[in-house]
Formats: C-alpha cells, sequence, structure tokens
C-alpha cells in the first residue's frame, strides 16, 4: 500500500484507505464517489496545517495528484477536488475585493501581452492597500485562518448537498423534455439519475419507457430498473440491446446517464449507448443526457481508446464454457464513450446546455489553472 | 414466354398478399386457413413458361379442385385416411413438449383443457405491446398447432416442428434444406386419396399445405422457405402435366411421379443452395485477405463456410471477430465451429453487441461480412435483430459492409419499418439471465480478520471456557455466512420472472430488423457481385423461381 | 485670445508637420516585412505587434488619445498594405484591444515605456512560450502508430509533432504539396524539417488527399487566422481536406496560438477573400495566351488561402488549452466585453 505523506499520520491514513477503496471499486457510482471525496475534503481542510490560503491550495492539488493517480479513469475524484480549489480561489478573491476593481483586465487571450510579475508588482505598488493585503494572505493571522476554514467547510458542505440534491434539480425540467403518450428509450439502466427522473417525471406525465438490458455486465440491475418503473406506474418494455434500431424508429427520445462529461461534450457511460445514440441520431431521434455539474471533467477527450476499460470476460462467456474462452480473445468493454455530435442536450441540475457550451460550464465550475493538477 | 409474362407480373401480387395475410394473422382455425392455403396455392399455381390455353385449363381445372376441396372439408374432417395410425400418439407428445418448453415460465399453458388455454391466450396477449399486436407470439402459435388436425401431419413434420421452435435447427438456410428433405419423406410416405375426388397434384399439394400450416405454428416461415414451397408447388403441377396418363391411375406412375420430386428436390437444394454458396465462396474471399480484420454478426451458414474456406483452404490467416446477441447467442455456434476447425486464439474475438462501437473505434476493421434471412425488392436487407445496429455503426465508420447471400433469398416482398413483418420470439428466453455470480465469491478479508482477531482476544480473556466460545465463534460465522449467502442469492434473483403478472410491464424479444440499403456496400450472390439497387433487376428478370 | 488660437494652430501644425514626418520617415509597412524577414521564428500577428511598437517608440504619443489615435492609423495602415492579413489584423486588434482595454494602467506613460517598449523582446518569447505550450498539450493527441495528415507548412504543428516525436510516440505523417505556396516557406520545407527530426515522412500531392483519407488517422493543420465561429483560414486547400475528413469521419485538428484569433465572421470564401485576399480566380479574360510563362503566372494568381467552416473542425489546440469551435467565439468575447 503505497504510504502518503502529505499530511499529518492520521490524515493520511483516512486518504490511504480513502484511494484504496477507489482502487478496488469498493466506492460505486459517481454519486457515491463525489459525495465520499467532498468528505474526504473537509477533513483535509479542517485537520490539515496550511499556513496561509496558498498554502492550502497546494497541499489539495497534491492531494489531487494522488486520487486522480490512484484511480485514473475515476474523473470523478478530479472533479471534486477541481470544484473545491474553485471554492477556495473564489473565497479569497472575495477577500480581495477591495483592491480587485484597480487590478488589469487580462483575459486569457492577453497571455502575450500581460506584464511579467515585476512590472506587475511596479503598477500594484501605486494601488493602496494592496501590499498590506498581500501580507495579510501570505502570513495571516490565527483568526483569518480559523474563520477562512470555517468558509471552506460551509462551502464544501454546500456542495456536498449540491451533489445529493441533483434529482431535485432536473425535475423541472421534466414538463419541457417529455410530453404525454410518449415513447422513451433509455440504453443505461444503470444510472441513478435516469431512474430517478423518470419516476419525479411520471409525476406530471403520462409515458412508456423502452429499457435495454446492458447485458452482460448490468443485465440484472436492467431487469430490477425495469420492475421498479413499472412499480411506479410506468409502462416499461424490456428489450435485449440488439432490437434497439428495429425500434428506434418509435421512440420519441432517448435519455440516457453519463458518468463523465468532458469539455467537448462527449460522455463516458455504459458500454452500447454509444451505438444507440449514432441510431438515433441516423433517425433524428433527439437524445438527452441527465447529468450532474460535478460529472463535467476539465480534460478533452482526445483519445477515446485509451479511456475504455475492460471488465471481467467471464460474463461474455461463462466459465463453465472454458473451451471458448481458451481458444479466443473476448473482450468485455464496461464504458463507452459518446462523441458530442451524437448527444443533442444535457440536462443538469443547472439547467439544459448543448453539448458544445459544456466547455463553458467547465470555465464556470472550474478555475483554469486547476485543469492540470500537477 | 413473352405471352406468360403479363399473366405472371398479373398473378404474382396477388399471391404475395395471400402469403403475407396467411403468416400475419394467427390461424384462427384449420377451416379458414385451409381455404387460405388453397387461394395462395392457387395463385402460385401459375407456371411462367405456360401457353395461355394451357392456363386457361388449368384455371379450370383449379376451380373444380377449389369447389370439391370446400365440400371436402365439410365432409371429410373426420376422415383419418391418410393418416399415420400413430399421430394421436404423437399429438400427445407434441403437447407435452410444448408444456415443457413453456413450464421454465412458470407458465399453467396447458393444450389439453381449451378453457384454460383460451385464458392463457388472452393474458398474453396483455403482455403485447401494442406496436405488435399484429404478430402472433410464439404462444398463440402453439396453441393455434392444436387446431390443426395432426391426423393429417406426417411424423417428421412433427419432429421438425419442434426443432423449429425449440430452435435446434436455426438459420433460414438450415431450417429450408430440412424442410425440404423432410418434404421428401412426406412425399415419399404420401398416399394418394381418390376418396377426395382430386387429382393427384391437387391432393398432394393440399396434403403438403395441411403440413406447411403446422410448420407455421414453430415459427412463421423464412423467406427461403416460402420461396422454395412456391416452387415446390409449382414443380408438382408442372410435374403433374407432363405426365401422360394421369397419375391416379397406377401405383407405379404415383412411385415415379413421387421420385421425379424427390429429385426435383435434390437438385433444388443443390442448385439454389449449396452451389451458390460455392460461389458466393469464391467471390467473397478476396475480401479477405492475410492480416485483415473482419467482423461479422451471428451466425451464417456460408459465412460459416466462407471463414472456414478461407484459413482451411486458401490458408489466409485473419483476425475475425464475432458479435453476438442475447438471447440466441448464434455466435457462439461459429465461434464453436471455428474453435473445432482450427481456427488460432489470436485470430478470433468475440463480443457482444454492446461493444460494438468501442470494437469499431479500437481496431482498423476491413470488412463487415452479415448474412442475411431475406433481401427484400428494394435492397433492403431483412435479417437477425441487430444486424441493422452493426451495420449503421459500422457504415458510419466507413467500413464495407458485405452481405453474403444466396438469390433463394431475395424476396419482392415490401417493407418499410422492422415492425410490420417481424417474428416475436417467447419472451421468457429474456428471462434466462446467465448466473455469473455462481463462482466463488470472493472472501471479506476484513470481516474474516476482525472475527479472527476477536476470537483471539475471546481466547484470551476467557481462557477457561475457550473451546465453547470459540464453538459459538464458529457457529455464528456460519450462521454469518448462511445468511450472506442467502441474500446474494437474493441479488441474483431476476426480478421479472414475474413479469406477466406484473402491471406494466413488458418484455419484447422481436427476431429480425430491417438494414437499410444505403449502409450495405455489396451484396454478393451466385450471381456475383451486386450493389443493393440492383436487387430489382435480379428479382424481375432472373429469378427463375418465380 | 489670439495667442490661444495661435497656440491651437501651431500645436495643430506640429501635429501635422510631425505626421508628415512619420509617414516619410518610418512606413510601418516595411519595419512590419523587415522584422517578419529578420526572424524565421516571428509568425505575423507577432511582427505587426513589434511593427506597432516600434512606431510608438519612434512617435512618443504624450496623451492616452494620441496613443490610441496613432494606433488605430498605423493598424489600417498595416492592415491596407499588406496581402493576406488575416493574422496580422489578429495581432493588430489584439494589441489595440489591450491597450484600449487597460489604459487605466498606463496613466503614467513611465510605465507603458517600463512594460510595452523597452521589454519589446518579451513578446517574441511569448509567443515562443505560447507555441511549446500547445506543443505540450498537443502531442497527447498523437499516438502509437498514428498516420497523421499535415497540410502545408505550419511552425506550430511542425512543433508539435517534433515534440510527439520526443515523446517516444512512433507515427507517419503525410505532407501535403500545398500549391501555390504563399511565403518562403512550403512544404518541402515540412518534409526536410521532419525528416530531419527522425518523423517517417511522404509528401503527398494535394490531389490525392482523397486516396490517403481512409489511410490516416487524424489530419493536424495550422492557421493563418482563427474566425469568431471557429472557423479556420488557412493555406488554400484546408477546406477541401476538412470535407474529406468529415465524409471519412476522421478528426481535424487545427493548432493555432490564441493570438491568432480574429473578430470576422465570414459566410463563404468570398466574404473573407474580399476583404483579406487580392485574387483574380473570377476572371474569365478571352486570354488565348497558354504558354508555359502564361499558365504559370495564371496559377499565382490563384487564392493562397481559403476558409474552412467550424463544422470541419474538430477541435483547436491553442495555448488556452483545447477549444471547441464554439469556445473560440467565447474567448473573444471576453477579450471585448469583459
Amino acid at each position: 500500500m503505497s504510504s502518503i505523506t502529505l499530511f499529518q499520520p492520521e490524515l493520511n491514513y483516512q486518504v490511504d484507505s480513502f484511494i484504496t477503496k477507489l482502487k478496488r471499486r469498493q466506492i460505486v457510482g459517481s454519486s457515491a464517489v463525489a459525495i465520499e471525496t467532498a468528505q474526504l475534503l473537509i477533513r483535509v481542510v479542517s485537520a490539515s496545517k496550511w499556513k496561509n490560503p496558498d498554502h492550502l491550495i497546494k497541499q489539495i492539488r497534491r492531494l489531487g495528484v494522488f486520487l486522480t493517480e490512484s484511480q485514473p479513469k475515476e474523473f470523478t475524484c478530479g472533479n471534486i477536488v477541481r470544484r473545491v480549489l474553485s471554492l477556495i480561489r473564489d473565497e479569497i478573491d472575495d477577500t480581495q475585493v477591495g483592491t480587485k476593481l484597480n487590478q488589469p483586465i487580462f483575459t486569457s487571450m492577453f497571455n502575450l501581452l500581460i506584464p511579467t510579475d515585476e512590472q506587475l508588482d511596479k503598477i500594484n505598488k501605486q494601488n493602496d492597500g494592496y501590499i498590506e493585503l498581500k501580507s495579510k494572505l501570505d502570513k495571516p493571522d490565527r483568526q483569518f485562518i480559523n474563520s477562512f476554514r470555517s468558509t471552506i467547510i460551509q462551502d464544501i458542505k454546500e456542495l456536498i448537498d449540491e451533489i445529493n440534491h441533483v434529482d431535485e434539480g432536473l425535475e423541472h425540467k421534466v414538463i419541457e423534455l417529455i410530453h404525454d403518450d410518449e415513447v422513451l428509450l433509455t440504453p443505461t439502466p444503470t444510472s441513478q439519475t435516469v431512474l430517478n427522473f423518470l419516476k419525479k417525471a411520471r409525476q406530471k406525465r403520462r409515458f412508456t419507457v423502452v429499457v435495454t438490458e446492458s447485458f452482460p455486465n448490468h443485465t440484472l440491475t436492467a431487469h430490477k430498473f425495469a420492475k421498479e418503473l413499472a412499480d411506479s406506474n410506468i409502462e416499461t418494455i424490456v428489450i435485449p440491446d440488439s432490437s434497439v434500431y428495429a425500434l428506434m424508429s418509435r421512440v420519441g427520445k432517448v435519455i440516457i446517464g453519463a458518468k463523465t462529461v468532458f469539455k467537448n461534450g462527449g460522455c463516458i457511460t455504459s458500454p452500447g449507448v454509444s451505438a444507440v445514440c449514432e441510431i438515433a441520431k441516423e433517425l433524428r431521434t433527439p437524445v438527452f443526457s441527465v447529468t450532474a455539474i460535478y460529472k463535467l471533467t476539465p480534460q478533452y477527450s482526445f483519445d477515446t481508446e485509451s479511456l475504455v476499460e475492460f471488465g471481467n470476460p467471464g460474463y461474455v462467456i461463462p466459465f463453465q464454457e472454458s473451451d471458448m474462452i481458451q481458444n479466443s480473445d473476448i473482450s468485455n468493454p464496461i464504458i463507452d464513450y459518446v462523441p458530442p455530435e451524437n448527444i443533442s442536450i444535457y440536462i443538469t441540475n443547472l439547467g439544459g446546455f448543448a453539448p458544445n457550451f459544456v466547455y463553458h460550464m467547465v470555465q464556470d465550475n472550474y478555475k483554469n489553472v486547476d485543469f492540470d493538477l500537477n | 414466354m413473352d405471352s406468360a409474362q403479363p399473366t405472371n407480373s398479373s398473378g404474382n401480387p396477388v399471391g404475395v398478399v395471400s402469403a403475407s395475410n396467411s403468416t400475419s394473422k394467427a390461424p384462427q382455425n384449420a377451416d379458414s386457413n385451409a381455404k387460405n392455403e388453397n387461394s395462395q396455392a392457387a395463385n402460385n399455381k401459375n407456371p411462367p413458361t405456360l401457353s395461355n390455353k394451357e392456363l386457361k385449363e388449368l384455371k379450370k381445372k383449379e376451380k373444380a379442385a377449389k369447389r370439391a376441396a370446400k365440400k371436402q372439408q365439410f365432409l371429410n374432417s373426420d376422415d383419418k385416411n391418410n393418416a399415420k395410425p400413430s399421430s394421436n400418439q404423437i399429438k400427445k407428445q407434441i403437447n407435452n413438449e410444448t408444456n415443457n418448453s413453456n413450464a421454465t415460465s412458470n407458465n399453467n399453458f396447458n393444450p389439453n383443457t381449451n378453457k384454460q388455454s383460451t385464458n392463457n391466450e388472452s393474458f398474453s396477449r396483455d403482455k403485447i405491446i401494442s406496436l405488435f399486436t399484429h404478430l402472433s407470439t410464439k404462444e398463440e402459435r402453439n396453441q393455434s398447432s392444436l387446431n390443426i388436425l395432426h391426423e393429417f401431419i406426417h411424423t417428421s413434420i412433427i419432429k421438425l416442428n419442434l426443432n423449429y421452435s425449440n430452435f435446434k435447427i436455426i438459420g433460414s438456410i438450415n431450417r429450408c434444406v430440412s424442410m425440404l428433405n423432410t418434404f421428401k419423406i412426406v412425399i415419399n410416405d404420401y398416399k394418394f386419396n381418390d376418396k377426395k375426388n382430386l387429382s393427384f397434384s391437387r391432393d398432394l399439394t393440399q396434403y403438403l399445405s395441411y403440413q406447411i400450416e403446422f410448420l407455421k405454428t414453430s415459427r412463421p416461415l423464412s423467406i427461403t422457405m416460402r420461396n422454395s414451397i412456391r416452387w415446390l408447388k409449382q414443380t408438382i403441377s408442372e410435374l403433374s402435366l407432363n405426365f401422360k396418363s394421369p397419375i391416379e391411375n397406377s401405383i407405379d406412375s404415383q412411385i415415379d411421379f413421387k421420385n421425379q420430386i424427390s429429385e426435383k428436390i435434390d437438385d433444388f437444394i443443390k442448385n439454389k443452395i449449396y452451389l451458390p454458396q460455392n460461389l458466393i465462396i469464391n467471390d467473397a474471399k478476396k475480401h479477405i485477405s492475410n492480416d485483415s480484420i473482419i467482423l461479422t454478426y451471428g451466425n451464417s451458414k456460408v459465412l460459416n463456410n466462407l471463414f472456414i474456406h478461407c484459413h482451411n483452404i486458401e490458408k489466409k490467416e485473419f483476425k475475425l471477430i464475432i458479435v453476438d446477441s442475447r438471447p440466441l447467442f448464434e455466435g457462439k455456434t461459429l465461434l464453436n465451429n471455428l474453435i473445432n476447425s482450427g481456427f488460432k486464439r489470436e485470430n478470433l474475438s468475440y463480443i457482444f453487441i454492446n461493444a460494438i462501437s468501442t470494437i469499431l473505434n479500437t481496431n482498423k476493421i476491413d470488412a463487415v461480412f452479415l448474412g442475411a434471412h431475406g433481401i427484400l425488392s428494394n435492397g433492403t436487407l431483412y435479417s437477425r435483430v441487430g444486424t441493422a445496429m452493426c451495420s449503421l455503426v459500422s457504415h458510419k465508420r466507413n467500413v464495407p459492409i458485405i452481405v453474403c447471400c444466396e438469390s433463394l433469398k431475395f424476396t419482392d416482398k415490401i417493407q418499410l419499418d422492422s415492425l410490420t413483418q417481424n417474428e416475436i420470439n417467447d419472451n421468457d428466453y429474456l428471462l434466462n439471465v446467465p448466473n455469473f455470480n455462481s463462482l466463488p465469491k470472493k472472501k471479506n478479508y476484513f470481516l474474516e480478520y476482525f472475527i479472527k482477531s476477536k476470537s483471539i482476544e475471546n481466547n484470551s480473556n476467557n481462557f477457561n471456557n475457550s473451546r465453547l466460545s470459540k464453538q459459538q465463534q464458529q457457529n455464528k460465522l456460519n450462521k454469518k455466512f448462511q445468511e450472506e449467502n442467502e441474500l446474494k442469492n437474493n441479488e441474483d434473483y431476476d426480478p421479472l420472472v414475474d413479469y406477466k403478472n406484473t402491471k406494466n410491464l413488458n418484455l419484447l424479444n422481436i427476431m429480425y430488423d430491417l438494414t437499410p440499403a444505403e449502409y450495405i456496400t455489396k451484396i454478393v450472390t451466385e450471381m456475383g457481385s451486386l450493389p443493393p439497387s440492383s436487387i430489382p433487376v435480379v428479382l424481375k428478370e432472373y429469378n427463375s423461381i418465380a | 485670445m489670439a495667442t490661444l488660437t495661435n497656440l491651437v494652430n501651431a500645436t495643430s501644425l506640429e501635429f501635422e508637420r510631425r505626421r508628415k514626418l512619420d509617414d516619410e520617415e518610418f512606413d510601418i509597412v516595411d519595419c512590419y516585412l523587415k522584422i517578419l524577414e529578420e526572424d524565421q521564428e516571428i509568425s505575423m500577428p507577432i511582427a505587426a505587434i513589434q511593427a506597432l511598437l516600434s512606431f510608438l517608440r519612434f512617435r512618443q504619443p504624450s496623451t492616452q488619445a494620441e496613443l490610441i489615435d496613432i494606433l488605430k492609423k498605423a493598424t489600417n495602415k498595416l492592415k491596407d498594405r499588406v496581402d493576406d492579413s488575416t493574422s496580422l489584423s489578429a495581432g493588430c486588434d489584439l494589441f489595440l484591444r489591450y491597450i484600449t482595454r487597460n489604459l487605466n494602467l498606463y496613466k503614467n506613460w513611465d510605465l507603458v515605456k517600463i512594460h510595452l517598449i523597452e521589454n519589446g523582446n518579451i513578446f517574441l518569447t511569448r509567443s515562443k512560450e505560447s507555441r511549446s505550450k500547445i506543443c505540450k498539450i498537443g502531442y497527447k493527441f498523437i499516438k502509437d502508430g498514428d498516420i497523421i495528415l499535415v497540410h502545408s507548412f505550419s511552425r506550430v504543428v511542425l512543433q508539435l509533432l517534433v515534440k510527439a516525436n520526443e515523446e517516444n510516440i512512433r507515427f507517419r505523417a503525410f505532407v501535403t504539396e500545398a500549391k501555390p505556396s504563399k511565403t518562403k516557406y512550403t512544404s518541402i520545407n515540412m518534409v526536410e524539417e521532419l525528416r530531419k527530426s527522425g518523423i517517417p515522412t511522404k509528401l503527398i500531392l494535394d490531389s490525392s488527399v482523397g486516396y490517403v483519407i481512409n489511410k490516416i488517422d487524424k489530419i493536424l493543420v495550422g492557421a493563418e487566422g482563427v474566425l469568431e465561429t471557429g472557423g479556420v483560414v488557412n493555406h488554400i486547400g484546408t477546406y477541401q481536406i476538412g470535407l474529406l475528413a468529415k465524409t471519412a469521419n476522421k478528426p481535424l485538428y487545427v493548432a493555432a496560438e490564441s493570438h491568432k484569433f480574429v473578430r470576422e465572421f465570414p459566410l463563404s470564401q468570398d466574404d473573407f477573400s474580399k476583404r483579406y485576399e487580392k485574387n483574380d480566380i473570377m476572371n474569365f479574360d478571352k486570354s488565348t495566351k497558354s504558354s508555359e510563362e502564361d499558365i504559370i503566372y495564371e496559377l499565382n494568381r490563384n487564392p493562397k488561402l481559403d476558409f474552412t467552416p467550424p463544422d470541419y473542425v474538430t477541435a483547436l489546440i491553442t495555448d488556452l488549452g483545447v477549444l471547441t469551435p464554439s469556445a473560440v467565439s467565447h474567448e473573444l468575447i471576453k477579450m471585448w466585453y469583459d
């Protein structure tokens, strides 16, 4: 077990155990990962020793590196870390608000022209109060640290609250998305978000849901999903994954869940969804993805091949049929990448937006400097 | 030939309509069905090679035969002359079999008591999605098999019926060949019944129609089967016209006639199925070269042979990716066949249809080979459900799609979506989720460790009665594991098993889908490689079956 | 009163005199071309900014208004007199915008001097930095075993490929001939450089792109300018490569520094060529000339730039990170209104 010497021992131990859980995939589902990460961060913010906010940022970034490296395909961890970093940076900005007015405007386009730090210092020296604040931030007194700490913790708690109440944010969109007597198809029966969304939607609309089986990895889950929908008084039809094309022409909308949404508007979800979305696109059936803001990741999915994860081939051909296993190469991808052009819209707790707008939401929620944690 | 053309083209559509009627509507009872089949047979009886005069004669004959047949049906409903003595036993047997096949689904389907079964029928109708109420379910087909007079049905046909409905014989070519071979037996065993006042050939055709009607209760006829039946009926009537003396008169001429038909059937199988397959393989093999990566979906007889030919005879080292889907797992059959014929591990890959886009993204696939159930007049491919998905995804990535099929599979049917014509398979197949978790579960090391440490603690604490406490611990432990196991078993429990009694819950298991012609790069047939747009040409000009 | 008008007259006269003087003594276009000539590494927008700075140094404006006035005039002159000025105008606009947005910083003229004029070469290093930043982000787009199609000569693309090679990614590259070439740097230079760094490279005709399109994995091009929509102005031929890429489902990546972003929104090739490029492709005169020379002349009068709409661009690799075409507009809007 890799030992981490980031913080004091008892904190390191907590980080360690979290990382092991991540590696072993003992935390399942992005929302669970998100919440656990946020809780870990609360512990870090409250228990670790830091001299000033910058120091705290550094510590959290290092922690972020550890977390993302331990499970590089679990993007949620990194997302939460970046969110928290952005929260901290916002708080720092807020304390600086007095001097901000006189700051030069440097949008990223001006990279080329912005003065060097030295020059900036010279310029800033003309502004009163700047130095005072700078020294205050560099060597803050205990009172400041304590109040800063508690605001950050409060912020993270609000973040956890947001994660917990994603479904409520989605609820309002039902009326805009589904009409009575509509047929919806969902190829992601593993998504709790989709399930909750549909159940909520039933309160306002009457519709039919076609559920694919998501064979072989999640067939039982799919069946449970279907059963739960049926129990919530939603007309439900279970179909094998292969029948999607045949039925697509009768489907009004496709609803998918997403594990991770990339900056370019593509997303990672359950296997098979990519093909379903392609069919939908071909037949002009709108595809909407219900997801949450914390699933947005500032990464660009330039290498879709390396994103793919493979699971147990024993699910494809049971080990009882060992002859076939020995004599062929069996793959069982457990995720799928859907390119942005095959998704019509993302519905999140902060509203709906087109895939080509994801980059903007990413910029809103994370700070550019934190895109790369290293 | 020229003079026959217009009658042929005007006769054809009628035949088509009646054919599609008889398959799309579940046969209500034997009576109406026999009528239906009669009229269909009559329509199909227009051989293109006949002169007008002959045709008129034929029509007159047919009319007479029809009237006679109608009478016959009223009179001879309990005529057992043709029936095999053992057919009653077989009827029982088939009932039992269907019972067994349904037993897994907790379905109290009991064909022996009519009342109960009709209840059941109406119940299962509920479980058909409104989009598909025009199609018959497997249960309904089984049900309707009871309404057919089993006395008329040949044993081998009953056997065949079972093999079809259990998917023991699967694939349209396999089904077609086995059907034709069975017909040979049936025709051979056929005894002419002159009580009916029918010509030999009419009576034989009618007899065969009964058999076909019964076969339909297993699964709807495949396009190949339909085409061959059409051919067979035509051949019988043509042959009978060529006979100088009436066949009815002598047993010898009857035997001679039967032998001739047998021969014709053999020729048909050879010329329409086996020979084309070789031609197709010869044409298609040039698309498989060393180091190419080929993708295929499901299992097709021609493709199976093609791959084995390229590997074993041409010694090509190519990689094959087999895409498969639930619930039939036909790809497994292909995989097994290929493994048995010596394919190397590194050349075989097996995935499920869910993985297709991932596989297409990560591999540079050179071509997709697909089999067909049928090719419709506008070049649309009618094939195993999932084919359309594979084709679309490959087409979008510019992978050429090659369909290999015999021209026997061409049909002038028209269909615009996958829903108007399809086959609904037994929903219960979907409930069969393979139990992957039957593997030994990983132990909970932490729990064990905890218990161990606790027990050690206990040991040191209660030194005296350590033995007893240990036993208690052991008991507790066992109990715990038992409970856990129970829970896990519950986890594996498929919540849909009871879907028939759950409101709002439906399953849908269709067999085919339509792949638009635009996805298909080429169709390899025994007439060479064709673009999908040329299918109507072939159908119109060269289809010698019709 | 008279003295006042005199004074005004005097200053305006003085102003007039000085203006005439610059026109004679300081030709900004010459300056710009010279800067381009002197340093091979320098790209057009940077050269434009450098030229503007030299001009400022020469003119020494004393008020903000004068500063802006001088800059505007010089910019217009540059844009008018230089052909193919997309990226040039990007540089000028950026500079002008920066100055106007941050005027409050420059209450004091000394500061302007400190920052802008005396550290003139800072832009050069910055622009190089942004190029290496692009490489750092962009090399990850290249994977082992890839075949990459490169169109024309581009410093960024070259550097990116070299970087990828240094990172031990094994890939091959097709380079299009990209005729007619606009500058002295041609695809031949590109091939030379690539081969020098050990990347297996093949030069292909512009007309054989369709032939190789299904063999390649991705397309990488530079840009003369990136437009408001995320569309790209680049060496002629990019548009048709984009079209081919779209049908063949191959990603087309554009590597460009953010200082090449321009607030322009052309709808078609004409739209933008009217503004930036003079060519006579639509001039079907009844010339009977068909000697070799004439033909070469005629071909050289072909357009040298085209505009690729954003639909054909998969992503832009910039120093601001990887942007989708729609994000370009966002960046530009930020520059003007944030």
